[in-house]
C-alpha cells in the first residue's frame, strides 16, 4: 500500500515549521517583542481589512443591485414614450445613454406583443431572452445579472426592458482595486509599526537586555561582583533587584565554596598521601588480605594474597572467594557461623586451596568492616601463612613429649621438696611441743613426791604419831595437798602439749598422704569454715607467738563455707603465718602484730588476709617472691610461696602479695572458692 | 387594444390610423394646469375635414386614456367656445389657411393643439405630425405648450423628431 503523498509533503513542512518556531524562540528578546507586536498588529489589520473588504463586497453587491434597479426604472420610464409612439429609433437613442454605464452589457426593449422593439449593446437571441422572463428584480445569472423591468404608461404595461449587467467584471475590478489598497495599507502599517516598535520596544526590552548582558558577563567572567543598575520599578525592576540579590548570595557562596574547595583539596592531598601510605602497607603486608562484600563477592585482594595462594584478582572477580578457597561446604559454613557469632573479630585455622591445587595451612582473622555510617559493608580476612608454624607445632609436640617426661622427674623432686618443707614446718611445732613437754618434765615436782614418800618410809610404824606430833609430819599432808595440785596442773599442761604434738604429727601424716596422692592430682575437697582453717593454722604456730611476743588480731567477717582440700589450705596458711612471724622477728618495733582477716573478696570468693607490720617487701622482690627457689630466709628453701601459689590455684583460688615497701609490712591474700550449697560434703 | 394599435402600425397601418392612435397617447405625456385639466372624459376636438375618412372615430371608439373615456367632437374653426372646451384639438391639414385664427382662439387656454400642416409647430402649434421614411413622427413646441399652461413630458420631447419654439 502506497503512502499518502500528502503526508510525505506534510512532513517536511512540519519540520520546516518546527525549525522556524525553534529559530524564532532563539531570537533576541527585542526582536521577539517586535515580531510579536508586528504579528499581532498584522493579524488585527488583516482581520479589519478582511472585514472591511467583506463589507465592501456586500455593499457593492447591494449597491450594484440597487443601481441596476434604479437604472432599469429610469430607462424604462425614459423609453416608455418611444415604445408608446412605436419609435424604435428614439428608443435606441434613449438606450444609448447606457453607454455611460460600464457594467451594462446589453439592454433590450420588448414590446407588448413580445417582439423585440429596440436594443442596445449585446443582441439577445430568442433563447437568451427567455432567461429574463422570470427575473423581476436584479438577479445573478452566471457572471451576468439580469433584470426585467416593465415599461408602463398610466399603469398600463407597454412592454419590458431587459437589462444585462456584467457583475463579475465589476466585482473583479473592485476586488483587484481593493486588494491593492489593502496590500498598500498593510505594508504601510507594518512599516509604521516597525518604525514605532523600534522606538517603543526599548522601553520594555532595554532593562531585559541589560539584565541579559549582566548575566552573560557573569557567566563568561565568573565575576559575581557585577550589579545591574535598576532602571524601572516594574516587574523588571523587581527582577533586577532579585538578580542583584542573587548575585550577592552567589558571590558569598562562591567565596565559601572556594574556601571549602581549598580545604577539600588539602584534605584530598592528605587523603592521597594517606592512601599511598595505606596502599604501600597493604601491598607490602606480610599477611594476605581478602575483602569480601556482604554477599561473599570478592572486592579486594592484596599482592601477598596472590603470592600466598596463587589466585589473582581476575580469578576471583565477582566470585565467592571463600567457596573458591574452601570448596568444602562445611568449613565454609563453619567460618560463616563463626563470623556471624562473633562479628567483631575471629580467628580460624584452616587449610585453603592454592591455585595449583595444593593446600596451604593458614590462620584467618576475620573482621567485620563498617562503612562511614556504621553499616556493615563486608568482611576483611587477614590470612597468615602458618605452614612453618604448623611444622614447628609438630616439632614442638615432640619436644613437649620429652619435656613432660623430664618435668615429671623434676616434678617429683619439687613434690619431695614441698613435702619436706611442709613437714619441716610442722616438725618445728612438733619440736617446740616436745621441748616444752621435756622442759616441764625436767622441772617436774615428781622428785618432791619421791622425797615425801621417802620421808613417810622413815617413819614406818610411827607414822600416825609423826603425823600428829612431829611438826614436819604435821606439815606433810598440806605439802602433799599442794604437790598433788601442782602435779595435776603439770599433768594437764603435758597432756595439752602432747595433744599439740599429736595434732602436728597427724598433720605430717596428712601432708605425706596428700603428696602420696599427688599423682591423682585431686585432693579431697571438704566443705569447711574459713575461721576453723585459720584457727588450726594459728594453733600450729602458737609457741612461736608467745616466744616472740607477737599479738594476733582476728578480724573475721561472717562468710560462706569454702570447698577446699584442707591440708593444702593449712599448708598455705601455716606458711603465710610463719612468713609473717619471720618478718616480725627481724622487725625492730615494739608492737608486733599479725592481723588475720576473713572477708568476702571482690571476685565472689572468700579472702583470707594475713597482714603483718614487719619488715615489708621491696617492690623489686614483690614479683619474684612466687618464683621457684626465691627466699629471703637464710635457711629457707624458697618453696613456700611458690608451692603455696600453685596449691591455691589447684584448689581454685589464688595467692597474691602486697607491700608498700621495706618497713611497711606486707599483706598476703589467699582466696578460696565457696562451696556450692548443693555440693554434697 | 394597444396591442392592436401597435400591430396595425407594424403591419403597415394607414397614416391616419397611426395618427388617430397617437392623439390620446399625447395626452398621457402632458401635464395640465389644475384649473384646465380634463374631466372624466378626455375631449378630443377635430377641426376641419376628417382626412381619415371616419377612421378617427373608428380607431378611438372605446379607447380610454388614464381611465378617462375619449369623447371625440367635431368642432368648427369659428366656434371659439367649442374650441376652448376641448382638451386636445386636432387641426386637420384642410385648415392650414385658418391656422393662425384657430390657434389664436385657444391661445392661453389649456388645450393641446396638434396639427399636420407643415408650419403648424412654427405657427405656434404644440405638436405637429410629420412623415419620415413613411413613419408617423412628430415635432414638438414645448414653449407654445408652456404658454398655454401645459407641461410636456421630457419623454415625449425625447421621442419628438424636432423640438421648435426654442
Amino acid at each position: 500500500m502506497r503512502s499518502n503523498p500528502s503526508s510525505s509533503v506534510a512532513a517536511p513542512l512540519e519540520r520546516l515549521f518546527s525549525r522556524a518556531v525553534k529559530g524564532a524562540l532563539s531570537l533576541p528578546l527585542a526582536t521577539k517583542v517586535r515580531l510579536v507586536i508586528v504579528l499581532v498588529a498584522s493579524v488585527a489589520l488583516l482581520v479589519v481589512v478582511g472585514a472591511v473588504f467583506a463589507l465592501q463586497l456586500q455593499i457593492f453587491r447591494t449597491t450594484f443591485a440597487r443601481d441596476l434597479d434604479a437604472l432599469a426604472t429610469i430607462m424604462a420610464s425614459n423609453a416608455s414614450a418611444a415604445l408608446d409612439f412605436s419609435d424604435p429609433q428614439a428608443a435606441v437613442e434613449t438606450l444609448s445613454a447606457l453607454r455611460a454605464k460600464d457594467s451594462i452589457v446589453g439592454a433590450t426593449i420588448i414590446g407588448s406583443n413580445g417582439e423585440r422593439f429596440a436594443h442596445f449593446g449585446r443582441a439577445e437571441t430568442a433563447e437568451s431572452l427567455r432567461e429574463f422572463s422570470s427575473v423581476s428584480t436584479a438577479s445573478a445569472n452566471g457572471r451576468h445579472w439580469l433584470l426585467n423591468e416593465p415599461i408602463l404608461r398610466d399603469g398600463q404595461r407597454l412592454g419590458s426592458l431587459y437589462l444585462r449587467a456584467d457583475y463579475a467584471a465589476r466585482r473583479g475590478e473592485l476586488i483587484r482595486g481593493s486588494l491593492g489598497i489593502m496590500a498598500a495599507v498593510l505594508v504601510g502599517s507594518i512599516v509604521f509599526i516597525l518604525l514605532l516598535t523600534a522606538r517603543l520596544q526599548a522601553f520594555v526590552t532595554r532593562p531585559v537586555a541589560q539584565l541579559a548582558k549582566a548575566a552573560r558577563d557573569v557567566a563568561r567572567r565568573n565575576d559575581y561582583s557585577i550589579r545591574v543598575p535598576k532602571v524601572v520599578d516594574d516587574e523588571l525592576g523587581q527582577l533586577t533587584d532579585a538578580f542583584n540579590q542573587m548575585l550577592g548570595e552567589i558571590q558569598r557562596q562562591d567565596a565559601d565554596l572556594q574556601a571549602a574547595r581549598e580545604n577539600l583539596e588539602q584534605q584530598v592531598d592528605a587523603l592521597a598521601v594517606s592512601e599511598t601510605r595505606f596502599r604501600g602497607v597493604v601491598e607490602n603486608l606480610g599477611e594476605a588480605l581478602l575483602f569480601v562484600g556482604l554477599n561473599g563477592e570478592t572486592l579486594f585482594i592484596n599482592p601477598r594474597f596472590t603470592s600466598l595462594l596463587g589466585w589473582r584478582e581476575e580469578d576471583l572477580e565477582g566470585k565467592d572467594a571463600l567457596k573458591v578457597l574452601m570448596p568444602d561446604a562445611d568449613r565454609y559454613s563453619l567460618l560463616l557461623t563463626h563470623e556471624g557469632a562473633n562479628p567483631a573479630r575471629s580467628a580460624l585455622e584452616v587449610q585453603l586451596l592454592h591455585r595449583d591445587g595444593s593446600h596451604v595451612w593458614t590462620e584467618i582473622h576475620a573482621s567485620s568492616m563498617r562503612g562511614p555510617g556504621g553499616e556493615l559493608i563486608g568482611t576483611l580476612a587477614a590470612i597468615l601463612d602458618i605452614t612453618v608454624r604448623q611444622r614447628a607445632a609438630d616439632d614442638l609436640q615432640e619436644i613437649n613429649q620429652r619435656l613432660i617426661e623430664a618435668s615429671r622427674t623434676a616434678g617429683m623432686a619439687e613434690v619431695a621438696t614441698g613435702v619436706l618443707h611442709n613437714v619441716g614446718n610442722v616438725l618445728n611445732s612438733v619440736n617446740v611441743a616436745a621441748a616444752l613437754a621435756l622442759q616441764k618434765l625436767r622441772t617436774s615436782k615428781v622428785p618432791n613426791l619421791r622425797k615425801a614418800a621417802a620421808l613417810l618410809a622413815t617413819q614406818n610404824g610411827s607414822l600416825a604419831e609423826w603425823l600428829t606430833n612431829d611438826p614436819q609430819g604435821q606439815r606433810l599432808p598440806g605439802y602433799l595437798q599442794k604437790l598433788s595440785e601442782h602435779l595435776s596442773a603439770e599433768n594437764a599442761e603435758l597432756i595439752d602439749h602432747l595433744d599439740h604434738l599429736a595434732t602436728n604429727v597427724e598433720h605430717i601424716k596428712e601432708i605425706v598422704s596428700v603428696q602420696q596422692n599427688y599423682a591423682c592430682l585431686t585432693g579431697v575437697r571438704e566443705t569447711l569454715s574459713a575461721e576453723q582453717l585459720v584457727e588450726d593454722a594459728l594453733r600450729m604456730n602458737t609457741a612461736k607467738f608467745t616466744r616472740h611476743q607477737i599479738a594476733i588480731v582476728r578480724d573475721f567477717a561472717p562468710t560462706a563455707a569454702v570447698a577446699v582440700d584442707k591440708h593444702k589450705v593449712l599448708q598455705i596458711l601455716v606458711n603465710l603465718i610463719g612468713n609473717a612471724k619471720h618478718a616480725l622477728e627481724q622487725a625492730p618495733q615494739l608492737r608486733k602484730e599479725i592481723t588475720i582477716r576473713i572477708a568476702r573478696s571482690a571476685d565472689g570468693l572468700v579472702g583470707v588476709q594475713v597482714v603483718d607490720n614487719g619488715v615489708g617487701i621491696p617492690s623489686e622482690n614483690l614479683t619474684r617472691i612466687f618464683q621457684h627457689g626465691f627466699t629471703t630466709k637464710k635457711g629457707g628453701h624458697g618453696f613456700g610461696l611458690h608451692s603455696g601459689a600453685l596449691a591455691a590455684r589447684e584448689i581454685g583460688g589464688s595467692l597474691t602479695a602486697h607491700s608498700d615497701g621495706p618497713g611497711t609490712g606486707a599483706t598476703f591474700t589467699l582466696t578460696l572458692p565457696i562451696a556450692a550449697s548443693a555440693t554434697p560434703v | 387594444m394597444l396591442v392592436v394599435l401597435a400591430a396595425s402600425a407594424a403591419f403597415g397601418a394607414s397614416e391616419y390610423e397611426v395618427k388617430a392612435a397617437h392623439l390620446p397617447k399625447f395626452a398621457g405625456y402632458i401635464q395640465w394646469p389644475a384649473a384646465g385639466s380634463p374631466g372624466s372624459n378626455l375631449i378630443i376636438g377635430v377641426v376641419g375635414r376628417d382626412p381619415s375618412g371616419g377612421k378617427l372615430e373608428q380607431t378611438l371608439s372605446g379607447v380610454t386614456v388614464g381611465g378617462r373615456q375619449i369623447e371625440l367632437r367635431r368642432v368648427s374653426s369659428s366656434d371659439a367656445a367649442a374650441l376652448r372646451a376641448c382638451n386636445v384639438l386636432f387641426v386637420s391639414a384642410s385648415e392650414e389657411s385658418r391656422l393662425e385664427d384657430i390657434l389664436h382662439k385657444v391661445e392661453g387656454r389649456p388645450v393641446l393643439t396638434i396639427g399636420e400642416s407643415a408650419n403648424f409647430a412654427a405657427s405656434g402649434g404644440m405638436l405637429q405630425f410629420i412623415i419620415i421614411d413613411g413613419q408617423v413622427r412628430f415635432v414638438a413646441n414645448p414653449r407654445a405648450a408652456a404658454q398655454s399652461g401645459l407641461q410636456m413630458n421630457s419623454n415625449l420631447l425625447r421621442v419628438a423628431r424636432r423640438v421648435v419654439g426654442g
